[in-house]
Parts: structure tokens; C-alpha cells; sequence
């Protein structure tokens, strides 16, 4: 059945544990259950996520809008506010449909002519006490004939007679007697007018006062009609109401700041009264529709500002400053009422992020500060805005690794996030799960917009589902790699004009794929080809095996056989691995060579002393040598060598043992059959070529149509094997008793010969 | 041709606390729709000089009562600064109205120099109202000379 005929299938196929956990983990409403899902890229994981979050944020209603306002009384600590779904929006427009009133209501008050003619009368009112302590100066002055002189910045008493200021000469013709009279008068006015002008400074209060009680009734009265209306709309919010009676007291307390003064001695310097406005604005940092589910945040640049919020800054001759309108939201707060999906490995990756989450989710409050602010660093006065309470759940998306290096390590991990959905990477391939898979390619080529596959064509789809898992029994899960194999089967087949995907373009994408990935391997075929890399495939050598090792380049793997020698000698029995001699193996090769020197010591000559000294190596290899998967051939060398007896070079050995000598299943089976498969065909294949593999791996075998080909053909075959006897028969061509007799009597040999030598070198020594 | 399209020569007299404003206003509306030659006197009185003769006068600062010596300097100092200020601001007036005007410093004493610079080719002469009474102007009004006195925020006492 072509994939455009079969039904949609079961959507995210093999995960029903991965989905029940997401679901568990988002339906439980409780700090700390916050949500790890544990997969690797590629495997659809976001998709999944997405989908059953918005599922369930769809059930619940939308949370609370959050504003930040002044804070009046400390404008550094702006006040957060909260408002029922759609509200917080309206507030704000509100309160902006307030600032554009006030600013036609205000100057309008100021230049009424009930305003002005209040202002008159204060004005006349104090005139007419500076006038009346003046007039009674000046009275009291003219009877004793002294006149009051203004200069432009004081005044001056001077004897005035017959209307004119006398002068020297007048003055002293004058009789003595009235000359120290006019002196005393002078002084004594001098006093008087002095006392008048300190008490200037009082009057001008006074007279401050007034008009400043006359702006705040009139701006009062301008805003409080205003204001009553807001205030009644909100008045089931006590903090909103609160914050309105604070915004009306204000406005009030600072009327005369609305009143632009005509003329600036330093007009860069003044303060515009439209500025003045502003700090009655409100910044909605979050804002839901009424009727819209929960939010679902993704935020793919979890760096800590765009996570947590920031505070931004403008440039004001030559001043960094802010206020409460520059306080942007982040992510947490975006999300919070609902759910926030982030990449771990991104988290991790930004500095100060993972702390501030996680202090952020253990504290149960969002507070938006800089990191430098969070941890001290910085000692300048910024804004602290009153923190929001934070009721959000985390969906973390990484890998497993990831999982359980904080579950190590960071030990409030498991505290905040203790609900693992762990995604399968692979399934079953039962007879219903291929069903189910051949509907999912199906389901994904429709979603692609892909052309339909044939049925033949999703066959060949699942067969490299079953390779990919390295298993004929598994599928893998990986979504990327079937979407890849499909687009590029599509691509093949559209470029040889057919409307259905074949089988034959399925086979195109894989091999042109890996035509793209495989320079490395082809220079290693061709280093054998050319005797660069020493591997024979015929005749037979002592102490000399075909190993088979895997070169994994991350989107491309293949088998690269190793020639693995073993040298041996009279010894006291020790078995010397070369690679961990020069620190070119791994821990994991050490234990398989450790365990073989126990496999050689229990099989063979259980009674004699082991004298033997053995050295293995891997030929030609210059970068390490990891994993136990040689140690198998290592064995087969080191038995050869012992015995002398030849291992066939027409064939190559793969496979762990055990310390009893059976051999067990080792990883990556298919890329190194067919690593040996491609060296030999190129040399030609005669029948006798062939690989021995652990007879547990033979269920791995997906291997590549060609070699399945030569293998169906009898020109290339597959030993499976379960312990070292059948290994070595195969090997050998010996019959296994044979050779370990062999082996034995080799052993016996060598523990004659030195005890012989340590009898003629004590003997030797008595001398 | 009516008198506002003759060119004439107006002549602004003022004092020490002469509503300059006022005045100007005025002379702008007497000049209206003719070109004009504008003079400004400003008409010092005596009596700070006088007051500063006398070995004991003393100024008493507007601005917190502290008095110190008022000495002939300091009135001379006074004078010059008054002067000056009062023909900045004649000059941004004449400025802002496109006009030219020419500025006289005189004592009040010095009648003969005032009343010629009054009078001379003078069509009109605009004064504060507190000169009414002034011995030059008294002489003035007698001649066919148009004399217009202004009180603050009444320009129509001719």
C-alpha cells in the first residue's frame, strides 16, 4: 500500500511513557514538579513538548496581566500590579487617555479666570502688606525730612529739604544741632528699613504658600473628576486603588511643577512640564487575552536578559538613568501563569542563567535585576522593582548526559525538577509497530509536503529505521533522520520525474549520503589497497588476526579493520598490552586485555606456573585504542602465536570475552563487517572471505544490500560464534582441541624450561 | 501727505523708573506707517550724586538688609549700570521693530543741553507722566512742539 493510502497513524509512536510522564508532569500543579525531557536532538522531543503543552495550556485560562507603576514615595522600587486577564492593557490606556486630560485639563485650569482672578487677589493681598510696611516707612521718614532712594539693588536715606536731597555743601550749613539729629534719624530709619527688608523673606513665604494652596486647589479640582472615574472602574483592586489615591496626592503635591515657568535662565536645563506626565504612565510587562489559554513561552536565546528581564538605561547629558518604564520583561515572566520551554544545554551555556532560574524557581518570585546586581558587583543606584510571584513550569528539553550530571551534581536539581519524561530511541520491531511506522512515514511525507512513498519504499525506510537502531530487531526513534532520509528520497525521485517515492530512491539518498560523509573512509581503503595500512586478506599468519575497530564521525561511522599482532616467549607471565604500556589505551581496552590474560589462565595448564612473556599490539594505530571489543582477536593472536598454529587472513574476528572464555556482543557490528567486507572486494572476493562476530550480535545484523548480496552468493560470510573454541576452529581451520592442546603442551614447555633455568641459575649462583 | 507718512524725529525722554515698555509703546504707535529718527534721553536726576556727598549715607541692600557705604563711586557706578541697562533694552526693542535709535545719558540739571536735544527738529516727544511738572517740559509746552506723557498702562494723556 503506497503511504498517500494508509491511514494518519499514532502520533509520537514508542513514547507512551515519555508522553504520560509530560503529561504527569504539566497536569501536577506543585513547585517542584517541573519537567526534564531526556532525549537526544532530532528526536522530535520539542514537537512533542509543544504539542501536549499547548494542549493543556488551551484547558486553562489565561493569568494575570502584570504592570510596573512609580512608586511615588521611592521612585527607585517601582510598585508591581496585577489585574485580571485584559485588564492590565486597559489600565494602561486608561491612564494614558489620563495623562493626554490632564494635559489639556491642567494648563486650562491655570489660565482660567477663576484661577487668574484668585491669583490677582493674592497677589494685591501681599502687595498691599509689602506697600503698608513701606508706606508707613516712607511716612514715618518724610516727617523727620528724610527721603527713601532706591538704587537698582537697595535703597539709600538721604535729608530732603524743600522736595531735593541735599548735598554736602547744604548739609553743612546746616546748625549743628539738626545735622546730628538728621544722622540720628538716619540711623534709627536705617534700622527700621533693615527690619522691613529681613522681613521680606517671611512675606514672600507667605505669600509662596498661598499660591501654592491656590495651584493645589485648582489642580485638584481639575484631576479629581479625572481620577474618581479610574478609581471607580478598579475599585475591586485595593492595590490599584492605592496607587491611584497616591498618583491623585501627587499630581496634587507637585501642581506648580505643571505650571512651565516663561523663560529659563538655562533653557538645556529646564524641565519640560509635558515630561512630567510620564511618571504617571504604566509599563505592561505582560498582558493575556481574555479567553486565551495559558502562556507558552519557547524562548530559543536563554541568555539572562532575555530569561530573567532587564532594566534599560538612556543617555541624558551624559548620565546613564532609567525609571520604572524602562523595566523589560523576560521570559519567566512572559510565561508565568503558564509554561516556559527552554534547551538546557543552552541554559547552561549563558552565564548566571541556571542560578537565576533556579533561585528564581525556589523562591517563588521574579525579581528583574542585572546579574551584576544579583551578585554584587555592581554599586551604583539602579531601580529594584518590587518582585512578582512566580507560578511557572519549566519544561527543560536535553540530553540524557545533561540529566544526570545535574542530578549529580547540582543538588537542587532533582528538588525543582522531579519529573524525568525520557523519550525512547528506539522500539520493537513487532509486526504492529512496523504498521504503526509505516504510518508515521507516511504521516511525516504528508506533513513534508513530500511526494507518497511506494510500498517497496517504505520498506527500505524501515530497514534503515532497523540500521540506524543497529539492530534488525529495533526501529529508531530518531525523527530528524527519517525526515532527512524522506526529503532526500524526494528529491531523488522528483530528479528522475517520478510522482512516488521507490525504494530505489530511498537506496540513492542513503548511498549518496554517505558519498557526502565518507572522504575519511576512502582514504583508509585506499591506504590498504596501496600497503600503507598492513591488513592481508589471504593466506595465514602465527600470532597475527584481522580485527575489525570503528571510526565514529559523528554523522558518519565505518569499520576500519586493524591488524592485531601477539608475540610470545619463555616468561613469568605476564601478558604486556603495548597500547596501555605507551598510554594509547583506554581503561575499557585494559580490562579486556586483563581479562584475557585471566581467560589464557584458566583454560590452559591450570597446574604449571603461566611462564610465558606475551606482548599485543594494534598495528598502525596512532591514536588510541578504546572499548574491549578486540579482545576476542587479541586472544585468537596470543593462542596462535603460543601454538604456532596460522590464523587465516581471508577472514577478521570481532567480539568481548568473558574470563570463561565466551565471547559476548560488541556495538557498531554492521560498520565493521562491512569496513573488512569493503576491503576485500576491492581485492576480489574469492568465497573463503568472512568476518567472526559474537553469536548474540547476529540480531544487530542490518547490513548494507551489497554485502547481504555477496553473503546470499557464498562469496563473503558471517561466523557467529559463541565462545573462543568456536572463534579459533573458524580462525585456524584447526579444530579448537587440537590447538589448545597445542597451547597447553607449549605452556607446560615453557614451565619445564624455566624451571630447568632457575635450577641451573640457583646452581650457578652456589658456585 | 498726512503727518504719519512724513519722516519724523521722535524723541523718547526717560528717567530712572520710566515704564520703558510704555513708553516705546508709545513712540511706536506715534511713528506708525512713517519712517522716523528715533532719540532716547534718559534724564538722570541728582540725587544719588547728592545723597552720596554726604559723609554718612549708607546703602541698604534689598537682598538681606546688609548696608555698606554709599560713596560718590558707587553712585557714578550705579548711573553707568542703570544707563546701560536701560539702553540694552531701548536696543532690542529698536531691534525687534527694525529701527535705529540713538541714546543720550544727561543730568536733569543741564537744562539748556536737554532742552536742545528736546527740542530740536523734534516732532514729537514722548515723556513719563512724573515729568509733567519737570521745569524743562513746563518750557517745552509752551512751544508748538507735540508732547505725549505717559503714565504706566495709559498711553493717552496727551
Amino acid at each position: 500500500m503506497r503511504s498517500d493510502e494508509l491511514p494518519a497513524g499514532t502520533p509520537h509512536l514508542g513514547q507512551q511513557r515519555a508522553i504520560d510522564a509530560i503529561r504527569f508532569g504539566i497536569e501536577v500543579e506543585r513547585p517542584g514538579y517541573n519537567v526534564y525531557v531526556l532525549g537526544p536532538l532530532g528526536s522530535h522531543r520539542h514537537g512533542l513538548v509543544r504539542e501536549l503543552v499547548d494542549e493543556r495550556a488551551s484547558r486553562k485560562g489565561p493569568p494575570e496581566d502584570w504592570c510596573y507603576v512609580n512608586n511615588f514615595s521611592d521612585p527607585e522600587r517601582p510598585r508591581a500590579l496585577a489585574f485580571p486577564a485584559g485588564q492590565g492593557r486597559e489600565f494602561r490606556d486608561d491612564m494614558h487617555a489620563l495623562i493626554e486630560d490632564m494635559r489639556v485639563a491642567i494648563p486650562a485650569a491655570f489660565e482660567s479666570d477663576d484661577y487668574r482672578n484668585q491669583m490677582r487677589a493674592i497677589e494685591e493681598e501681599t502687595e498691599k502688606e509689602v506697600e503698608a510696611q513701606w508706606k508707613s516707612l516712607e511716612a514715618e521718614a518724610a516727617r523727620e525730612g528724610i527721603g527713601v532712594l532706591q538704587t537698582p539693588t537697595g535703597y539709600v536715606l538721604a535729608p530732603i529739604r524743600e522736595g531735593k536731597v541735599i548735598d554736602d555743601k547744604e548739609f553743612e550749613k546746616l546748625p549743628k544741632k539738626e545735622q546730628r539729629q538728621i544722622q540720628v534719624h538716619i540711623k534709627r530709619l536705617s534700622e527700621a528699613l533693615q527690619a522691613r527688608i529681613e522681613s521680606m523673606p517671611r512675606l514672600q513665604k507667605l505669600h509662596r504658600e498661598r499660591v501654592k494652596a491656590l495651584d493645589q486647589r485648582i489642580i485638584a479640582h481639575a484631576v479629581t473628576v479625572l481620577l474618581d472615574e479610574l478609581k471607580q472602574k478598579y475599585k475591586t483592586l485595593d492595590k490599584v486603588t492605592a496607587y491611584l489615591d497616591e498618583a491623585q496626592q501627587n499630581i496634587i503635591d507637585n501642581a506648580q511643577d505643571f505650571q512651565q515657568p516663561k523663560t529659563s535662565p538655562l533653557p538645556f536645563l529646564s524641565r519640560d512640564s509635558s515630561q512630567l506626565f510620564t511618571q504617571y504612565e504604566v509599563n505592561l510587562l505582560t498582558h493575556n487575552g481574555e479567553g486565551q489559554g495559558a502562556p507558552v513561552v519557547y524562548e530559543p536565546n536563554p541568555n539572562y536578559p532575555n530569561i530573567i528581564g532587564k532594566i534599560e538605561h538612556r543617555a541624558e547629558m551624559g548620565a546613564l538613568v532609567t525609571d520604572f518604564r524602562m523595566i523589560r520583561s523576560g521570559a519567566l515572566l512572559q510565561a508565568n501563569g503558564g509554561y516556559l520551554v527552554l534547551d538546557i544545554y543552552r541554559v547552561l551555556s549563558r552565564p548566571f542563567v541556571w542560578d537565576a532560574l533556579k533561585q528564581a524557581l525556589l523562591n517563588r518570585y521574579i525579581r528583574i535585576e542585572t546579574p551584576g546586581e544579583s551578585y554584587g558587583f555592581v554599586s551604583t543606584t539602579s531601580l529594584k522593582p518590587e518582585p512578582i510571584p512566580l507560578k511557572v513550569k519549566i519544561i527543560l528539553i536535553g540530553e540524557r548526559w545533561l540529566y544526570y550530571l545535574l542530578s549529580m551534581y547540582d543538588h537542587e536539581f532533582d528538588e525543582l525538577f522531579n519529573v524525568a519524561a525520557d523519550l525512547d530511541d528506539e522500539i520493537e520491531r513487532s509486526r504492529e509497530n512496523v504498521q504503526s511506522y509505516s504510518q508515521l512515514v507516511a504521516d511525516r511525507a504528508r506533513t513534508g509536503e513530500l511526494l507518497p512513498l511506494s510500498e517497496s519504499g517504505v520498506r527500505r525506510v524501515i530497514e534503515q529505521a532497523a540500521r540506524n537502531a543497529g539492530d534488525s530487531e529495533r526501529l529508531s526513534m530518531h525523527i530528524r533522520s527519517l525526515d532527512d532520509l524522506l526529503i532526500q528520497s524526494d528529491h531523488w525521485a522528483r530528479k528522475r520525474g517520478s510522482k512516488v517515492i521507490e525504494r530505489q530512491d530511498v537506496a540513492s539518498a542513503i548511498s549518496k549520503r554517505e558519498h557526502r560523509l565518507d572522504r575519511s573512509r576512502n582514504k583508509v581503503l585506499e591506504a590498504i589497497d596501496r600497503d600503507v595500512l598492513l591488513i592481508e586478506t589471504a593466506g595465514a599468519r602465527v600470532g597475527q588476526v584481522n580485527g575489525l575497530s570503528i571510526i565514529d564521525l559523528g554523522e558518519f561511522r565505518y569499520g576500519h579493520p586493524m591488524r592485531i599482532t601477539a608475540t610470545t616467549r619463555m616468561g613469568t607471565g605476564d601478558v604486556v598490552d603495548i597500547e596501555r604500556e605507551v598510554e594509547l589505551g583506554g581503561a575499557i581496552h585494559s580490562k579486556g586485555v586483563l581479562i584475557l590474560s585471566s581467560a589464557l589462565t584458566s583454560r590452559y595448564a591450570r597446574e604449571t606456573p603461566l611462564s610465558i612473556h606475551a606482548s599485543i599490539v594494534f598495528e598502525q594505530s596512532y591514536g588510541g585504542v578504546e572499548g574491549d571489543s578486540a579482545s576476542v582477536g587479541e586472544l585468537c593472536a596470543l593462542i596462535s602465536s603460543i601454538s604456532g598454529i596460522p590464523v587465516l587472513q581471508n577472514l577478521a574476528v570481532t567480539g568481548s570475552i568473558n574470563q570463561l572464555g565466551r565471547v559476548q556482543v560488541v556495538g557498531g557490528i554492521n560498520e565493521k563487517i562491512e569496513g573488512f567486507y569493503d576491503v576485500c572486494r576491492s581485492r576480489g572476493l574469492d568465497g573463503t572471505h568472512g568476518v567472526v562476530i559474537p553469536r548474540d550480535n547476529i540480531k544487530h545484523l542490518m547490513l548494507r544490500e551489497d554485502v547481504v548480496e555477496a553473503v546470499r552468493d557464498d562469496k563473503f560470510a558471517v561466523y557467529g560464534v559463541r565462545d573462543v573454541d568456536e572463534a579459533v576452529t573458524i580462525l585456524t581451520g584447526v579444530e579448537a582441541d587440537i590447538v589448545n592442546a597445542k597451547v597447553e603442551d607449549q605452556l607446560v614447555r615453557y614451565a619445564t624450561l624455566r624451571k630447568e633455568f632457575s635450577e641451573k641459575q640457583e646452581g650457578d649462583e652456589q658456585e | 501727505m498726512s503727518r504719519n507718512e512724513e519722516s519724523q524725529r521722535v524723541v523718547i525722554a526717560l528717567t530712572e523708573t520710566s515704564p520703558v515698555a510704555d513708553l516705546w509703546e508709545a513712540a511706536m504707535q506715534a511713528i506708525s506707517g512713517s519712517s522716523a529718527e528715533l532719540t532716547v534721553i534718559f534724564l538722570h536726576d541728582e540725587r544719588w550724586h547728592r545723597a552720596a556727598s554726604l559723609p554718612f549715607t549708607r546703602e541698604i541692600s534689598q537682598s538681606g538688609g546688609s548696608s555698606s557705604d554709599f560713596t560718590l563711586q558707587r553712585a557714578e557706578q550705579l548711573l553707568a549700570a542703570t544707563a546701560a541697562s536701560l539702553q540694552k533694552n531701548i536696543e532690542e526693542l529698536a531691534d525687534r521693530a527694525g529701527l535705529s535709535v540713538a541714546f543720550q545719558v544727561l543730568p536733569e540739571t543741564d537744562r539748556a543741553q536737554s532742552r536742545t536735544l528736546l527740542s530740536l527738529g523734534a516732532s514729537i516727544v514722548i515723556g513719563p507722566s512724573v515729568l509733567e511738572q519737570h521745569p524743562i517740559f513746563v518750557e517745552l509746552r509752551r512751544t508748538d512742539l507735540r508732547i505725549v506723557f505717559v503714565a504706566p498702562e495709559d498711553r493717552d494723556n496727551e
